[in-house]
């Protein structure tokens, strides 16, 4: 008996001692700044405030898996068209666009997904996907670095990518440059809307060209917008056909899926341009967003932003606010480039960002050496482009799933109440605890604080986040801690009351309880785990910390406070104190 | 048996108490069906700005006079804007704006400053929160699911440390539990997010746990008795000895709750307003629903499990 309770002893210590030296390492990080992270005692993982607590904004960002099979697919002409319809099909629906999803749609039109992507799997691919994922998060932490912003977190958290920008930096025109891929192309403009002096002439040119090739699509008509009988010519009436700001990504994502299978994509595709005032149309104003549509060469010439060594954005030496991005090309590209202008003088190519046209000048002559866009008027927006430029681009498209920001006035006050909160909590349960148990509710209350100390501790070995929801399950624990002390000692009181003496009313206590305990928490664990997997990042931490909680609180009832119950048995206090 | 613990004859009351509880559940069933749930934008997507404004005290901002301020941007968003009353204080006013649509909130600071001649500092941005359509499709999903597994795994768990009567009585239990919960949520319009989702999981977990430990006394002193004892009395006897262990944990609980709602902001008031909530009706539930339920199946049903063990005895 001497020595078990010895062994003990020892262990609670050396539990206890690594808890304190875990948190010792936390209170070092945080002594002078928050954000800083610079040595570290043992472990690297402190507890960190969530957003919530410390202010700052947080992206949320998920791949287009529909664009990166739209992009990457090695259909055959006659898989092609059923292609096209399964990814209808799954847009369609209220399904998610996950890869599972889609091998499913694909099974309804008999093909398999090795057909799509030969000598794949869905394991290989979702590696690719993981992998590009990864180069993603990469170019995105590259990009907020050169932009300036002070301790960002990006990182992958499942198949999506989050973007933590602390404290109160300006996150305006962040979000274009985490989400842009881009990717920037060459491309010979076959039908553009008119520049320079316009003539009823060429903007009918125009107009028709674009209402011939768009009224050939039904998918693409629903999307469009018009303005009935813009211009009048002596034969006939032309309407005027523009892209509302809302449906542009409808459009662009029905294009997509005509270009899997359809042949008119192989010698055009549209070009999406910036809608302004210029045709002065009485009673009609574009909104700001609206695209005109035009029809590029998806061939011509085959220069990519992967051939731009480097971009430059400086002011245009004019009087002006106005901004010009040099791209520099590498030597292949350079004699490309050299070729086709001096081929097609007096043409126009488009320089697209994304399939959104920036520019599209005439070639006035032969360019050799570095070539330059021209026409920004928003710094902002023309640095955003050349840090993009500057730093890859994506080969998998992201959307925004969601985005947090927090102001600081939430933050410090939520601190500073959660600690009076977390105290006060714990010493109403310390209270009462002593008040109804005595000398049993002390006990109690020490493997109370035991508990905290441990939990605490966890929670930093575990990295994990703190939020307003994780503070709140922290104290809900407290609550729910002195649980099992509770039922062991209503055991304990039942067996004296019978008549057992001092030690096997203990052993009998505890042994008997224990199993009511594990029953009891072994549910509310289950709902914590089902809240960890299902979660998203607040309501994940509350599940680490009951959890956590209701662990830790089943060591310090069963394992120390037996201890403690032991050791007076052994010291022979408990003839004199009351339990 | 011990006579001189004093007993409450649980059951006796139960016979009233549950007939109530049974119509409770299923006022609350039909608000959830035919009533519209507040959801927050975690479910329905767009965008939600909380601002806090410092009013002039002779001054108390109306939501026309928000709405009037942010017309005047001529945006096509459609805005909602919500005065969060709870919040409200001497010094300043809470409100929300929320749009399907996503919109930047330095224009609609603004157009408060312009419109509703209040300088920069009075204004004071909490938080934003932007929620993508398809974000808000897994959200729903992710919340269905997680709450049908919870109930799945309960169900199958019981019914492995348990008998079925004990099962049944115990899911009866969490229906009434969530269903109360949520019944209140709908009649006083509370909006339901991710957060108060995971209350709700919380209170099926910690309203279990509390029936278990019943359960587990009940199923103890089946086991001592003998063929001759009346289950209600065992019922009753086991309660009555799980009763000061059920009125401290509560308790306990409860304190730590009141707490963080006294000293909460609006995010956690509601989020442990819903725990109060459940944690009292769960207490109550342990008692009257699933223990008056057990017994009241034991009496009616439970020859058929004494003939299977009769007969595993014969055996």
């Amino acid at each position: 008996m001497n020595e078990n309770y010895l062994k003990r002893w020892i262990t609670i210590s050396s539990v206890l001692c690594l808890a304190i030296i875990f948190l010792i390492n936390d209170f070092y990080f945080y002594n002078d700044h928050p954000f800083k992270k610079n040595k570290f005692l043992f472990d690297e993982n402190t507890i960190n405030l969530g957003l919530d607590l410390r202010g700052g904004s947080e992206f949320i960002l998920s791949p287009r898996i529909d664009k990166w099979i739209i992009n990457n697919h090695q259909a055959d002409v006659s898989d092609a068209k059923k292609l096209a319809n399964a990814i209808t099909d799954l847009k369609n629906s209220n399904d998610l666009f996950t890869l599972e999803n889609f091998i499913v749609y694909l099974n309804e039109y008999d093909i398999g997904i090795s057909d799509i992507f030969p000598g794949e799997n869905i394991n290989s691919l979702t590696k690719n996907i993981n992998t590009a994922l990864n180069s993603n998060k990469d170019i995105i932490r590259k990009r907020i670095d050169t932009r300036g912003v002070i301790e960002p977190t990006v990182r992958v958290v499942g198949n999506k990518i989050s973007v933590e920008i602390p404290g109160d930096q300006s996150v305006k025109d962040i979000e274009s440059l985490i989400t842009t891929s881009a990717s920037l192309n060459f491309k010979q403009v076959l039908n553009a809307p008119p520049q320079g002096p316009l003539t009823i002439d060429n903007i009918s040119i125009w107009l028709r060209s674009i209402k011939n090739f768009v009224l050939k699509f039904p998918s693409l008509r629903k999307h469009i917008s018009i303005i009935p009988d813009f211009l009048e010519t002596q034969s006939e009436k032309i309407d005027f056909i523009y892209l509302k700001k809302e449906n542009i990504e409808l459009f662009k994502d029905a294009v997509d899926q005509l270009k899997i299978y359809n042949l008119n994509f192989e010698s055009r595709d549209f070009g999406y341009f910036v809608a302004d005032n210029r045709f002065d149309i009485l009673n009609h104003q574009f909104d700001e967003g609206d695209i005109w549509l035009g029809l590029l060469s998806p061939v011509n010439p085959d220069i990519s932003g992967e051939m731009i060594s480097k971009a430059n954005l400086q002011s245009d030496g004019t009087s002006s606010a106005m901004y010009v991005i040099l791209l520099e090309f590498n030597s292949v590209a350079e004699r490309k480039w050299f070729n086709y202008t001096s081929k097609n003088i007096g043409e126009q190519v488009a320089i697209t960002l994304d399939g959104e046209v920036l520019t599209y000048p005439t070639i006035q002559s032969a360019i050799s050496g570095s070539s330059q866009i021209s026409g920004f008027d928003n710094y902002l927006n023309a640095e955003n482009i050349t840090i993009a430029l500057n730093n890859g681009k994506f080969n998998l498209p992201l959307q925004i799933d969601s985005i947090y920001k927090s102001g600081p006035e939430l933050g410090e006050k939520m601190i500073t109440l959660g600690l009076i909160a977390f105290f006060s909590g714990i010493a109403c349960v310390m209270i009462f605890m002593i008040f109804y148990y005595k000398i049993s509710g002390l006990i109690a209350s020490t493997a109370l604080l035991i508990n905290i100390l441990l939990m605490t501790s966890i929670l930093s070995i575990l990295g994990s986040t703190l939020t307003l929801p994780g503070i709140a399950g922290f104290i809900l624990t407290v609550g729910i801690a002195v649980d099992a002390n509770v039922i062991i000692f209503e055991r304990i009181k039942e067996e004296i009351k019978k008549g057992t003496p001092y030690l096997s009313a203990v052993e009998s206590g505890y042994s008997r309880a224990f199993i009511t305990i594990l029953d009891a928490n072994i549910t509310t664990i289950l709902t914590a785990l089902i809240l960890y997997f299902f979660g998203t990042g607040p309501i994940k931490g509350f599940a680490i910390t009951l959890t956590a909680g209701i662990i830790c609180s089943m060591f310090t009832a069963i394992y120390i406070t037996k201890t403690i119950f032991m050791t007076i048995y052994q010291t022979n206090l408990y003839k004199k104190l009351k339990i | 048996m011990t006579e001189n613990v004093k007993s409450i004859n649980f059951m006796s009351v139960g016979n009233y108490f549950f007939p109530l509880s049974m119509i409770i559940i299923i006022i609350s069933v039909s608000l959830l069906l035919f009533s519209k749930v507040n959801l927050g934008i975690d479910f329905t997507s767009g965008t939600r700005f909380d601002l806090t404004i410092l009013s002039d005290k002779n001054k108390i901002l109306k939501i026309s006079d928000l709405t009037n301020a942010i017309d005047t941007l001529g945006l096509k968003n459609e805005f909602i804007i919500k005065e969060l009353k709870s919040e409200k204080t001497v010094d300043y006013q809470m409100f929300s704006i929320i749009s399907q649509n996503n919109f930047d909130e330095q224009l609609i600071l603004n157009a408060f400053k312009s419109n509703l001649k209040i300088s920069g500092d009075s204004l004071k941005p909490i938080q934003t929160v932007t929620i993508s359509p398809k974000m808000g499709k897994e959200l729903i999903r992710s919340a269905s699911i997680s709450l049908g597994l919870a109930v799945l795994l309960i169900l199958i768990y019981i019914t492995i440390r348990f008998n079925s009567f004990f099962a049944v009585s115990s899911i009866l239990a969490l229906i009434h539990d969530v269903s109360i919960t949520v019944g209140i949520f709908i009649l006083f319009g509370l909006e339901v997010n991710l957060p108060i989702i995971a209350a709700f999981l919380t209170i099926l977990g910690y309203s279990l746990n509390d029936t278990i430990v019943v359960f587990d006394r009940i199923r103890e002193n089946l086991n001592k008795s003998k063929k001759k004892d009346n289950i209600t009395d065992i019922t009753n006897l086991s309660i009555n000895q799980t009763l000061t262990r059920t009125i401290l944990t509560s308790l306990t609980t409860l304190i730590v709750l009141l707490i963080l709602y006294l000293i909460g902001n609006y995010l956690i008031k509601l989020f442990t307003f819903a725990l109060i909530i459940g944690v009292a009706i769960g207490t109550y539930s342990s008692i009257f629903v699933a223990g008056f339920c057990f017994n009241m199946l034991y009496n009616k049903y439970g020859y058929i499990l004494n003939s299977e063990e009769a007969d595993e005895e014969k055996l």
